[in-house]
């Protein structure tokens, strides 16, 4: 409670190997290149292979001080374990986004959310040929429903931007990714302009 | 030409003896006299390596002794170079932090039996492992001295100590073999009576690329005190009559129980390994 | 005094950039100490430390330094101190157990005033604890871990920018006054992502030790002249007798009353003496606070979403987070005590460490801990409770 409506709380949460903390650090680089503050922080599962990851992403103009999230405005579940793990952290009024072509949830009160059912994989398998970039995908389902306090050109920016241990990611990879998240942003604008 | 120095303690003055003219710039005279007993080893080994040291070929400044504590600890402190007396057991580490950092510096790390092989037993495995570049020279007197006489990982099975007052229990390093299998370059063995020998192998050291491990037989008079073996000069007089020299023994054969009736010295190993570093 | 762009010109290219990354705490750290000329490192693996090790592994190559993994966290600091006497500015990075095993050698590092920077990503503990979740005790162990009388430094980052901001301190303050500092993270802090801005590189300061201004014969190593003496380094000449006992200005050994009192005295003069020149602390809400809550790290940042909501419902409450926990800035605790404050309120996650500093200085006002050790920080509903309680008695 108390995380007033000056920050945005997006919590991520998925199999390992889904890129979850790939997809908060992409979102949370954006909002820092912003201007913003933004903090992510992550949680896992206790194995080292085939766990559940979650990454918490807390967006604000003044600086975040409580860095952990205890309810969240937008939360993104793309597997069944994750979303009955965590849905109940999801406020009332709040933006459910799924990975459609993993699992069908049964939603208690969906009429209380906002719902966006994405076939991330395909739309990814589609664009890019690769299915595993679903997770930017869905960045950019997550970053149509937070325009315009997250711009379109502040995560393309942090797909150039962003590094891994092993230096940056290729120009090749890159473009792949920013494919994967205007065609997830189309989506998400598409289907909230429907849902309007 | 002899040198004149103040013994710090009383003041007077004395000569230094001629066997030292050749080295007294690396030795720092002004803390004369030495804290060892007299019989002790360690003098012995103090102006062999200065020697060593200076005839080495690497220029002075470049050596630095890294030393932890003990007896042999304190050999550093009275050698006229960049010197580092740490903790116990932690010269090892320390001295590849230096090579690491600078790997100009020839980098030699001094220590006793209980401080090298007890205490600082993890680091020196694993620096013979990684083969760092360094130099080890292991004072072995079988016992620690400096805290009055207790077991040391080189005292004999059967030796009287302060601490095995029965006699001991434990079995002792075979620090030759150790060193070879956890992949030192370079292992010798001699004692402080075999000046000639050790000098060249203190040479040899600083040439070796990679871990160089000799290990030094040197009296004790709080061992042999305990064990009812004479004087220093007795405990030589052993090394004398009983050591053999064999470059080529079988490691796993050498040794020393508390009868001492087998000594094998020599240098035993000398092979070429990748160094970890520089 | 000399800046990044001075002194590591060839290597610019290969620092990180300035301008804003998005980066975890532990990277941050390390690339801190990139930033601020780290170019050795050693260290022991150890949950929740490892991105550090991993990171300065990838890192220390692409700029002319080196890492090892040594056998153990002795061994690590014990090398860290070594490299540093060989004139490089060195690192290792650890959590409780390893920090337990290195306190001897903090104590090494003290007396042979070599400059050195330890990140102690502190666990929940005690002994080996829950390592993959928080804890705040290692505070008092940081200063009082090592036998004998020595001071260190100790920063306290609350989030991945001070984390980067402070172990660039941390050096500099390590290098100017010849001591081991401390960077006291801790697992969310070190595991958290956010945002860091790199300032310009002629905006960072650098400050390297002080060195040797005479010929080697004339050199004094412990010269008790300096509060701060001149360091000479491993291979340049001036053959220096570096001496962990009790020495005299020259290094020797020494027992001699004076002496030894006279090296322990400048030991711990050399801090206490700057504290606060080195002190950094951040005031939340105090000016007309009555009840003052002291908290640091990732938990101060509970603590001030707590205040925020405590002041809407009239209760004049304000945070005093030390950003060095050692030297801790204890005459702002006066202060606050003389200017009439109610009572103090520690909050970290632990059963009271930085409580008992804050007491030393409340000059009889009165100082309650909210204890809390769960291996999480509290959160502010948990914050605020308690404060109430305390308020409220």
């Amino acid at each position: 409670m108390q995380q007033s409506l000056d920050q945005v709380r997006i919590r991520l949460m998925g199999l390992g190997g889904h890129g979850i903390v790939f997809a908060g650090r992409l979102l949370g680089m954006a909002a820092a290149m912003q201007g913003l503050d933004s903090i992510l922080t992550i949680t896992y599962s206790p194995e080292q292979r085939g766990g559940w990851s979650r990454a918490d992403v807390i967006i604000a103009k003044e600086m975040v001080d409580y860095p952990l999230i205890d309810e969240a405005d937008v939360f993104l579940a793309t597997t069944q374990q994750a979303f009955s793990l965590e849905f109940k952290s999801l406020r009332k009024g709040g933006i459910f986004v799924y990975e459609s072509t993993i699992y069908k949830p049964v939603i208690p009160n969906a009429n209380d959310y906002v719902v966006i059912p994405v076939p991330a994989t395909e739309i990814a398998e589609n664009v890019t040929g690769r299915r595993l970039m679903m997770n930017v995908v869905l960045v950019g389902v997550i970053t149509s429903a937070l325009e315009p306090l997250i711009k379109e050109e502040s995560i393309i920016n942090a797909i150039r931007g962003m590094t891994r241990r092993a230096g940056k990611l290729d120009t090749t990879v890159q473009e792949m990714n920013i494919k994967a998240f205007q065609a997830g942003l189309d989506y998400g604008r598409k289907y909230l302009k429907g849902m309007g | 030409m002899s040198t004149e120095v103040e013994v710090a303690t009383t003041g007077i003055k004395v000569e230094l003896p001629k066997a030292y003219d050749d080295i007294k710039d690396l030795i720092r005279i002004d803390r004369l006299p030495h804290i060892w007993c007299p019989g002790c080893g360690l003098g012995i080994l103090l102006k062999l390596l200065a020697r060593a040291i200076k005839n080495s070929g690497i220029p002075i400044e470049k050596h630095v002794i890294v030393t932890g504590i003990g007896c042999t600890g304190r050999i550093g402190g009275y050698l006229r170079l960049d010197a580092y007396h740490v903790t116990h057991g932690r010269a090892i580490p320390f001295a590849v932090g230096l090579k690491m950092a600078n790997p100009e510096l020839e980098v030699t790390v001094v220590g006793g039996d209980g401080d090298i092989l007890a205490i600082g037993g993890n680091h020196f495995i694993h620096a013979a492992r990684r083969n760092d570049d360094i130099n080890v020279i292991i004072v072995n007197n079988f016992i620690y001295g400096m805290t009055g006489g207790q077991y040391s990982p080189t005292t004999p099975k059967g030796a009287k100590t302060t601490t095995s007052p029965y006699g001991h229990f434990e079995n002792p390093f075979n620090v030759p073999l150790l060193a070879y299998a956890a992949g030192a370059s370079y292992v010798a063995r001699w004692s402080v009576l075999h000046q000639n020998e050790l000098y060249q192998s203190l040479l040899e050291m600083f040439r070796v690329k990679g871990f160089a491990v000799i290990e030094v037989l040197s009296p004790c008079i709080i061992y042999t005190d305990r064990n009812a073996m004479g004087d220093a000069v007795d405990f030589m007089k052993v090394i004398k009559e009983r050591s053999t020299i064999d470059h080529n023994a079988n490691l796993a054969d050498i040794d020393i129980d508390f009868s001492m009736k087998k000594i094998v010295l020599g240098n035993f190993v000398k092979r070429e390994r990748p160094v970890s570093y520089g | 005094m000399p800046t990044v762009a001075e002194l590591y010109k060839k290597d610019l290219d290969k620092l990180l950039k300035p301008g804003i990354h998005f980066l975890d705490g532990n990277t941050a750290t390390a690339e801190g100490a990139v930033t601020a000329g780290c170019r050795f490192y050693a260290g022991y693996p150890i949950t929740p430390s490892n991105e550090i090790a991993e990171y300065m592994s990838y890192r220390l190559p692409q700029v002319g330094g080196k890492f090892i993994q040594m056998e153990d966290e002795i061994a690590s600091i014990a090398a860290v101190l070594g490299a540093s006497a060989a004139g490089v500015k060195s690192m290792t990075a650890t959590s409780g157990p390893g920090f337990s095993l290195m306190q001897e050698n903090i104590g090494l590092g003290s007396m042979l005033e070599i400059p050195a920077v330890i990140v102690d990503v502190m666990r929940a503990g005690p002994s080996t604890g829950i390592p993959t979740l928080l804890g705040q005790g290692d505070i008092l162990q940081a200063k009082y871990g090592s036998h004998g009388d020595y001071e260190i430094v100790a920063y306290l980052p609350a989030n991945p920018q001070e984390a980067f901001d402070f172990t660039i301190k941390a050096f500099n303050t390590a290098e100017k006054y010849r001591v081991v500092a401390v960077v006291l993270s801790d697992q969310l802090v070190g595991h958290m992502y956010g945002k860091v801005r790199v300032p310009e590189f002629d905006e960072i300061e650098i400050v390297e030790r002080p060195k040797p201004t005479v010929p080697p014969d004339q050199y004094l190593p412990y010269d008790s002249k300096y509060l701060v003496p001149p360091m000479a380094i491993a291979g340049t000449g001036y053959r220096v007798n570096n001496e962990s006992l009790t020495h005299t200005d020259k290094g020797y050994p020494t027992t001699d009353k004076d002496a030894s009192f006279k090296l322990v005295m400048r030991l711990v003069r050399k801090i206490r003496e700057n504290e606060k020149e080195i002190a950094e602390w951040e005031e939340y809400l105090l000016d007309d606070a009555e009840y003052v809550i002291v908290s640091y790290g990732s938990t101060s940042g509970s603590v001030r979403r707590a205040i925020k909501v405590l002041r809407t419902q009239g209760y004049r409450v304000g945070l005093l987070r030390p950003k060095t926990a050692w030297p801790f800035p204890g005459w702002v605790v006066e202060n606050l005590a003389s200017r009439g404050v109610q009572k103090f309120i520690t909050v970290e996650v632990n059963m009271g460490k930085m409580y008992h500093v804050v007491r030393e200085f409340s000059r009889g006002v009165p100082v309650e801990h909210i204890p809390y050790a769960p291996g999480y920080i509290p959160d502010p509903d948990y914050v605020m409770s308690n404060v109430k309680k305390v308020i409220e008695g």
